[in-house]
């Protein structure tokens, strides 16, 4: 009996594997979301959770701190990147790395693959050198290359797009699990294939090697590193019964060259395996942990906060739980019914809205979003003056339409296609490019640097959902002359392939 | 017990290890059928698209058996490593963090020891030089604006590979050489210290001072300035509408 009991206290989860579950569940909330395949769209999404979690995740309820560093960078040319320096200071001076330690869910994926029963690559001293190579990654993908971008207009987050593997696993994988999204895997090429291989193998290497990611790829370990010397929270040696012994470096599976420098992750397992009980946890001065031996006098004080503190926790948990899957108040519309709340001019508000011209699109096809149905009519303030009607400017022509947003990067990167498509097929087709209805303070002065000739149109609110859009971009749509959709696609688009989707049709 | 625990660790070594094989080479090949020139009606027109949920599917059933024996073993593993005894690891001490603590206790080195120390430090200043070097060269490339010009991405970050990446290669390269060095170089001198009598306790350590929780407060200051800073110049608006719309290229789709 007294074995059994033995056994299962020391394989129960420690107390920092249930923070590490805790904070991963907390981060990703929307259960829902993965039941539905859609992410969360609500208010709470513009606070930055301290670990890296992607909020494409369909779980998400928070920012992903490096993303948002990076998009902020990126649009650094509209705005100076205030908000999101200002969290990732106050989360580095309270947490610092000790959010590698507990609060990231990368770190937890990554410990949980490690505990797989495989010969294990230890630290050693090219470890110790590679643990550098973090720094030069955020330096070029996180700071180096959006910075360069944000001055030609183009917002490239180069370390989402190239190599974080959180948004592979909890993004593109979240996403593309689920059945209703089966329509995106039309857009996956060469990114996803590249993407893929190197979750891959920063997965399979996390089995053999401790938290490989964050020891030798993670920008945002590098960042919360740098304030190793003063953050608040996390492991502290104190100096005076400290014997230099080096066990704690010992025990250390990270390249820490003493405890509490840039790479350690504060998960306090050195605290044990200090001889003379120097090493604590702490917050400023209140000392968290210390030696299991040292907690003997006090373990009934402190399983008694303990058990408040897991109980507050709960309770938040099981709250925001509830909060976040709550069923919706209303059914989500079905496409006919966008549709005729679009099409309605007295229903559509925007800056410039004006009244749409009566329809006189053929009535004979349901009006939809779907390819062979009829496009929903409707009306878009245009920049530099006067609106755009579907029935008025675009029946009789080819109409192609393309969704788009300055801070979307594909988004920009096709807008020239769409520009060298009208060129050359002059009137013969009508091209509308509709931005989205969020952000749009900037477009003015964004179209002013480029010589485009087709026009640009503002979502009044709603355009997009209208045509079967959501939360993706960009969007692109083909009409024929009568208005009947052809082709509606959500992710880029090449030059070659909007010609050969206009051509046939003028060829009709 | 110990036996098999060693059986079960290789094979599951092999396991994932061709797990992760397959995986990375379905990919691939998804990639390369879909990119292959009887997949294109005309130059940049695709029949099939690259990717589908029924090519997905199709590869990753072929990798069934390969999950299976990948995850029978690791749960056998795993049942194996909890019913024994839990093998504790040994504390990996490099020297030169050992001869940190060796040298607190001494205040004066012999004459050997601090040739050796002094050969160190020259083998890390030629290892910093040749880092210094190439940083320069890696900046030659990354504060060219022209390499950063147009919206070819797949070609910038090629080029940046090409041109940086070797850089930093022969850098890190040369630290690992420095550092090899540096233990061997720290094992002689440990040798060296073992041969002195212990001549001093610990340095008394310092009282910390309040400059560091100044400093706290004076981050903290700065950080709620930025945030509020932030909100109110629409930096908190655009962390919202980038996260709750899906920026496609930004998380691999494409």
């Amino acid at each position: 009996m007294v074995k059994m009991k033995n056994w299962i206290q020391t394989h129960l989860p420690t107390r920092r594997r249930l923070i590490q579950l805790y904070a991963a569940l907390l981060y990703n909330a929307q259960l829902k979301g993965y039941v539905t395949g859609q992410i969360y769209t609500g208010g709470s999404k513009a606070l930055c959770v301290p670990g890296l979690n992607c909020y494409s995740c369909p779980g998400a309820v928070g920012a992903c701190p490096l993303g948002a560093l990076q998009n902020a960078l990126a649009s650094s040319g509209n705005r100076a990147p205030y908000y999101v320096l200002g969290i990732l200071l106050l989360f580095g001076i309270t947490l610092g790395r000790t959010i590698c330690g507990y609060l990231c869910p990368m770190g937890l994926i990554q410990e949980l693959l490690h505990k797989l029963p495989t010969p294990k690559l230890k630290k050693n001293r090219v470890t110790r050198v590679l643990s550098y190579l973090k720094y030069v990654i955020l330096a070029v993908f996180v700071v180096a290359i959006p910075l360069w971008y944000a001055l030609q207009k183009f917002p490239v987050p180069a370390f989402c797009k190239y190599i974080c593997p959180a948004g592979t696993f909890e993004g593109a994988i979240g996403l593309l699990a689920n059945p209703a999204n089966e329509a995106t895997f039309s857009m996956l090429n060469i990114l996803f294939t590249r993407k893929f291989i190197i979750m891959v193998l920063i997965f399979g290497a996390s089995v053999f090697i401790f938290r490989a990611f964050c020891r030798f790829l993670c920008p945002l370990g590098a960042i919360y590193g740098l304030f190793s010397k003063i953050n608040l929270v996390g492991v502290k040696v104190e100096e005076s019964k400290c014997t230099h012994c080096g066990l704690c470096t010992g025990h250390c599976q990270m390249d820490i060259r003493h405890v509490g420098d840039h790479e350690c992750i504060h998960c306090g397992g050195c605290i044990d395996a200090c001889p003379t009980g120097a090493i604590t946890f702490r917050a400023g001065n209140i000392t968290l942990r210390r030696r299991e031996v040292e907690e003997a006098p006090r373990k009934k004080t402190l399983t008694r906060y303990r058990t408040i503190a897991g109980a507050v926790a709960l309770a938040v948990l099981v709250g925001l739980l509830v909060y976040f899957n709550a069923p919706e108040t209303q059914a989500s519309p079905t496409p006919t019914e966008t549709t005729a709340q679009t099409a309605s001019p007295t229903e559509t508000a925007g800056p410039a809205q004006t009244t749409s011209e009566p329809t006189v699109l053929p009535e004979t096809l349901p009006t939809g979003s779907e390819v062979g149905m009829l496009a929903p009519d409707f009306t878009a303030p245009l920049y530099g003056g006067g609106t755009f009607t579907l029935s008025r400017d675009g029946l009789g022509k080819v109409t192609v339409i393309n969704f788009w947003a300055t801070w979307c990067t594909p988004c920009v990167a096709e807008l020239p296609h769409f520009d060298r498509l009208a060129q050359a097929y002059g009137d013969q087709i009508q091209v509308l490019a509709i931005h989205s209805e969020l952000i749009t303070d900037d477009v003015d002065a964004y179209l002013a640097g480029f010589d485009y000739s087709i026009p640009f149109a503002q979502d009044p609110g709603g355009l997009i959902e209208s045509f079967g859009g959501s939360t993706m971009l960009p969007q692109t749509v083909v009409l024929d002359e009568n208005g009947v959709i052809v082709y509606n696609q959500v992710g880029s688009v090449t030059y070659e392939v909007l010609e050969s989707l206009v051509a046939p049709l003028l060829e009709d | 017990m110990t036996a098999l625990r060693k059986i079960l660790k290789i094979l599951l070594t092999v396991g994932i290890l061709a797990l992760c094989a397959a995986l990375c080479f379905q990919a691939a090949d998804i990639y390369r059928v879909g990119n292959a020139p009887e997949n294109f009606s005309a130059p940049g027109v695709r029949i099939e698209p690259v990717y589908s949920r029924q090519i997905a599917g199709d590869r990753l059933t072929a990798l069934l058996p390969l999950f299976w024996t990948a995850g029978i073993l690791a749960a056998a593993g795993l049942i194996v490593e909890a019913a024994g005894k839990p093998e504790k690891g040994r504390a990996l001490r490099f020297p030169e963090d050992v001869l940190r603590g060796m040298k607190s206790r001494i205040s004066e080195l012999p004459g050997e020891a601090q040739r050796e120390e002094r050969r160190r430090k020259a083998v890390y200043l030629a290892a910093l030089a040749v880092s210094a070097v190439c940083l320069i060269l890696s900046l030659w490339f990354l504060l060219d604006g022209r390499n950063f010009a147009g919206t070819d991405l797949e070609h910038t970050v090629g080029q940046l590979l090409l041109r940086v990446g070797p850089w930093v290669a022969l850098s890190l390269a040369a630290w690992s050489a420095a550092v090899v060095y540096g233990g061997r170089s720290a094992e002689r001198e440990i040798a060296l210290l073992k041969t002195l009598p212990r001549e001093k306790e610990a340095p008394p350590a310092k009282e910390p001072g309040r400059g560091r929780t100044y400093l706290r407060l004076a981050l903290y200051a700065l950080g709620i300035v930025l945030v509020a800073a932030g909100a109110a110049n629409g930096g908190l608006r655009d962390v919202l509408v980038k996260a709750i719309n899906i920026c496609t290229e930004c998380i691999g789709l494409g």
